[in-house]
């Protein structure tokens, strides 16, 4: 009950310290949500026009084509590897203080949890959302049945899980490797290309397809915007679910026991 | 005269900062090609399904990129560190250039060069061999002059829209955040043709950020692309690269007088 | 050589705005306040002087050198170096003066030292027999050696801060600003230092203007001092009459033969008591140790006393608190 209620309050002190970051980054800020504008203006366009060379490649209709990019553009905003906790890390690592995160009295994993969530949902409701609904009037973007509206959510939340558990460990590598930066952008290269961010899984050749399907990285664009527009409904949805939660759990696994032995590790060299 | 071989000089200093740092140079070269080879498959992948895009076929495609990054990678070996301004302010290491007798532009420019800028170029002319060989183009003297010229062109523009950008940190103090916007925005548009994209978006690109004349306007040019041939407007890529050039030069002096007057 | 008039310096300082929903105001619009950092300022220094630059952080120091050295717009007032303006002929200044930020370094930070200073050489325009001259009178009495072929990074901050020095006098110039150069530096490193700024400033009679919040730099260096504190000007002469006029508080100390109850002594403070000792505070014009003394020795036995003057670091603590 006590942990909760400090949890709680961390997380408000989060919300509130990042709240105040975009507030005194104003100019970032407008200039984030006319980007994310044009981003979705430009996805729009460059579906249509591939439409109009051939109407029936990808399998969907148009307008739950140009709504899957759509909606690829917007979650980026709160999705994207640069807004995860593995910079934070690898400053502190750089400056020698994560060893002060790590002795905390709160788990170091959550920690970095709520620290992430406290952005993210800043990001989620001044970014997100109203880019979202601009959308809805300007480019057509489609509304989902409920219960696809409702699978969305879920699969959202278990997205942000996700990619959160990637960043974290990418940022625990920092700890050992001192410099992530290269293989930061190696990541943000590879989760571009089989998480359907940009071009949609299922239109994928071949081997390509099966190793998307069998990678994690789908679940963090391609199934929760799949969902959306209802390419995955019924069965397909709660499998699709599944397949998150199975994930999150693997990761989940992976990362305590990666934390364990790095931070054996760091401990044992001293800083 | 004295500034070139000045910064002949700064750039003689920069090769020997950047040569020790060996490691780095194969990772970043090798990131580089990772990114491009992703660029390229999704683009890949989306005209394999559809066949065309815009009337732009994947050898048509396959130009515009490759000419794209030729004139990235001569705007980043030598300008990629245009971004480091911001910091430079915020720290008051900008102090530096203020106090010697020399163009703080100069010495700012001659500070660094980057190597990530040759991956781009390797890509880039091994791409455009391929796809001059698969659409057999036959060029006269003339259009090679011109191809060469719009892909300097295409290296100022890139140039100057990020001179611009970085100089506004002299007035917000923050202009990180702003360039990576452009960049983001650049990297997108410059992998597809602009024509697709509707009337408003190209009078966007073409007028206000003219990022189009980097390497659209230089292929319609080249490939023979326009609708009812080529407008007299779509030569312009150099002229405008001169006038960004210009621009930029008025905003970053513009820009260090303020800096004058309120420090960092 | 350098003459400053009624200098001015004002900042626009953005505020934050408080109270309900303000983070989400401040994406609209935001307000400021001017904040004069220096404030109706005037001084000359002479040819060849050493002058210190005192004051707290934030008192105006840096931003008077700054302006001294062209980097800043004076908001008004008048600033001549050698009959130079630096704002307005920049590039003619830059050639007369040298600048050091202790800090941060203005070398190129991963070639060899002697690849930045064969880069400066170009941008001065440094004749070859200077330069060489120079180097070779410089770098031995620096004791940078060994590290002249070292990049920079690999310094430490006394190494990288003594390479600064050299690099920003290699092209002779008539005055040398130096921004706090002795800050975090170690004792040896100092002591080269400030040898080395006395003995440049005699042999060429490079006039001097340093700011520092060490006053070791300020004793071994500076005839002169000059104060400033919130952008004013608090005192401006020889340092030994700055000692004369703020240093007026003395002490005393006395030690009896027994431990004795805490009394008092007219025109005396008692501060401090510590077993058999005791310490008195006085004003120098008002009493002196002898009345102090005269008073106690009929009523106790005394062991032993000692005066003490105050130090230049307890003088300039008194200037700042007078005010």
């Amino acid at each position: 009950m006590r942990a909760n209620s400090m949890s709680l309050r961390i997380g408000a002190a989060f919300l509130h310290s990042e709240f105040l970051n975009i507030s005194v980054y104003r100019v970032s800020f407008w200039l984030n949500l006319v980007y994310t504008f044009l981003m979705m203006y430009s996805v729009g366009y460059v579906w249509r026009a591939l439409y109009a060379a051939n109407p029936d490649a990808a399998g969907v209709p148009l307008p739950n084509m140009v709504s899957y990019a759509v909606m690829g553009v917007a979650l980026e905003a709160i999705l994207h590897p640069r807004n995860g906790p593995q910079f934070y890390i690898m400053e502190q690592v750089r400056k020698g203080t994560i060893e002060m995160d790590i002795l905390k009295p709160v788990d170091f994993q959550f920690y970095m949890f709520t620290k992430n969530m406290g952005g993210l949902a800043v990001r989620f409701l001044f970014l997100v959302l109203p880019s979202l609904i601009t959308a809805y009037f300007l480019f057509s973007l489609k509304l989902p049945h409920f219960s696809a509206l409702m699978g969305f959510a879920l699969s959202l939340a278990c997205s942000v899980v996700i990619s959160f558990f990637l960043n974290f460990m990418l940022g625990l590598l920092s700890m050992v490797t001192m410099n992530i930066k290269n293989i930061n952008w190696g990541y943000n290269a590879v989760l571009r290309f089989f998480s359907g961010q940009m071009v949609p899984l299922w239109i994928f050749p071949g081997m390509l397809r099966i190793l998307g399907n069998i990678l994690p990285f789908r679940c963090i664009y391609s199934i929760p915007a799949s969902i959306y527009i209802g390419n995955y409904a019924g069965m397909d949805m709660l499998g699709a679910l599944g397949v998150q939660g199975t994930w999150i759990i693997l990761l989940w696994i992976s990362s305590r026991l990666l934390m364990k032995k790095v931070f054996a590790r760091v401990m044992i060299q001293g800083g | 005269m004295r500034n070139i071989w000045l910064y002949g000089q700064f750039l003689r200093v920069a090769v020997l900062g950047k040569a020790q740092y060996k490691a780095d140079f194969f990772v970043g070269i090798a990131s580089v090609l990772v990114l491009n080879a992703v660029n390229l498959s999704l683009i890949g992948i989306l005209v394999y399904n559809f066949d065309t895009l815009g009337n732009w076929g994947i050898w048509d495609l396959m130009f515009l990129y490759s000419f794209w990054m030729l004139s990235r990678g001569i705007y980043g070996v030598f300008f990629w560190h245009l971004s480091d301004l911001e910091e430079m302010i915020v720290s008051g290491n900008f102090d530096a250039y203020l106090v010697r007798p020399a163009s703080p532009f100069l010495q700012f420019i001659g500070k660094e060069i980057s190597y990530t800028g040759v991956g781009d170029f390797l890509v880039g002319v091994l791409g455009f061999l391929l796809a001059a060989a698969q659409l057999k183009l036959k060029w006269q003297a003339g259009e090679w002059v011109y191809f060469v010229i719009c892909v300097l062109s295409g290296a100022l523009i890139q140039m100057a829209v990020n001179w611009i950008g970085a100089s506004l940190c002299f007035w917000t103090t923050r202009s990180h955040a702003a360039m990576s916007i452009v960049e983001r925005f650049i990297v997108l548009m410059q992998q597809y043709p602009a024509n697709i994209f509707g009337k408003y978006f190209q009078i966007f690109v073409t007028c206000f950020l003219p990022v189009a004349f980097i390497n659209y306007y230089p292929s319609v040019v080249l490939l023979n692309k326009a609708e009812g041939g080529t407008s007299f407007w779509q030569y312009l890529s150099p002229v405008v690269s001169l006038v960004l050039l210009f621009v930029g030069a008025l905003v970053w002096t513009r820009g260090v007088k303020r800096y004058a007057g309120t420090g960092n | 050589m350098i003459e400053v008039k009624h200098l001015k310096k004002e900042f626009k300082i953005p505020v934050q705005k408080k109270g309900r929903f303000a983070a989400v105001r401040n994406l609209f619009s935001s307000e400021y306040t001017i904040k004069r950092a220096v404030d109706d300022i005037s001084f000359c220094v002479g040819n060849g002087e050493i002058v210190g630059f005192i004051g707290k952080n934030g008192a105006g120091k840096s931003t008077t050198i700054k302006m001294l050295s062209g980097i800043l717009k004076p908001s008004a007032g008048s600033v001549t170096v050698d009959g130079i303006r630096p704002f307005e002929q920049r590039m003619e200044n830059a050639r007369q003066i040298g600048v050091v930020f202790g800090q941060k370094t203005q070398l190129w930070w991963d070639v060899p030292l002697i690849e930045s200073y064969r880069l400066l050489r170009e941008i001065y325009r440094i004749d070859n027999i200077t330069y060489q001259k120079n180097l070779e009178r410089y770098i031995p009495m620096l004791g940078l050696e060994e590290v002249i072929n070292k990049p920079v990074r690999q310094m430490s901050l006394g190494q990288r801060v003594k390479s600064d020095i050299c690099a920003a006098l290699l092209h002779d110039p008539k005055i040398l600003f130096l921004d706090e150069p002795t800050i975090g530096v170690d004792v040896v490193s100092k002591k080269y230092l400030q040898d080395f700024i006395s003995e440049v400033n005699r042999e060429k009679g490079t006039t001097v203007l340093l700011t520092t919040h060490d006053m070791g730099d300020i004793e071994k260096l500076c005839s002169r001092v000059v104060v400033i504190d919130s952008g004013h000007l608090m005192y401006d002469g020889d340092l030994e009459s700055m000692v004369q006029r703020f240093g007026a508080i003395r002490s005393l100390m006395v030690e009896f033969e027994e431990s004795v109850e805490d009394f008092q002594v007219a025109n005396a403070e008692l501060v401090r008591s510590e077993g058999n000792r005791k310490w008195f505070s006085f004003h120098r014009e008002k009493t002196t140790p002898m009345e102090i003394l005269h008073f106690i020795v009929g009523r106790f036995p005394v062991h032993d006393i000692e005066v003490i003057e105050p130090d230049i670091e307890g003088i300039v603590r008194n200037l700042y608190e007078s005010k």
